[in-house]
């Protein structure tokens, strides 16, 4: 398994914030998703989630997870 | 001149000076410490950071009231109009928190990407490809 993980962000100009993660195991990619969403927060933003889809990948080893919140 | 509330609370000026050099920069302008009406007055008040591009000649800027982000701007004459920079504003407010936060995770970040329908991809990554 590779240690290599990536996030996505795309930003809508109506302020909707889309999230995929990759190479995360398990649920740590929700985890991730959570964090970012928090310093978000600290950061001044509304967040919050309105949809949040698992690939099939998600219960394997390498996971892809998507979030969609509005900022 | 006239104002519009963001929806941004708990504004951070730091942020707001590196949204609107990204603004700036993407736009073509410049950023400035004023805004100006049509009739060339100066606007009041104290403006974090301002720009001026071509679309908003007069420019725009960001007062803090409240620890919300406020737009000040005359849009006469002005293609952009004040909503839409509000729009704008946010979008690349959001995008500079995001690669903040995820800076603040550990991840290297990309230069944001315009994307078609006016969207913005920022990527975070951690580690090297194929190592174990």
């Amino acid at each position: 398994m590779s240690s290599y993980k990536s996030i996505d962000v795309v930003i809508d100009r109506d302020g909707k914030v889309h999230i995929r993660t990759s190479g995360f195991s398990g649920p740590s990619c929700i985890k991730a998703a959570e964090q970012l969403i928090a310093e978000l927060q600290a950061l001044g933003l509304e967040v919050k989630t309105e949809y949040m889809e698992h690939t099939p990948e998600y219960t394997k080893a390498e996971v892809k997870e998507k979030t969609e919140i509005k900022g | 001149m006239r104002r519009c509330a963001t929806k941004i609370k708990q504004v951070q000026k730091e942020v707001v000076k590196a949204t609107m050099e990204s603004i700036a920069k993407t736009f073509g302008g410049q950023l400035v410490t004023n805004v100006s009406d049509f009739l060339a007055r100066n606007i009041r008040g104290d403006v974090i950071a301002a720009v001026k591009a071509p679309g908003m000649p007069y420019g725009y800027g960001v007062v803090i009231e409240n620890d919300q982000a406020v737009i000040v701007g005359d849009p006469y004459g002005q293609q952009i109009g004040i909503r839409e920079f509000n729009n704008i504003f946010t979008q690349f407010y959001q995008t500079t928190a995001v690669q903040i936060a995820l800076r603040r995770m550990g991840f290297a970040t990309s230069t944001p990407t315009m994307l078609p329908n006016e969207r913005i991809r920022v990527r975070g990554v951690v580690g090297v490809p194929g190592i174990v």
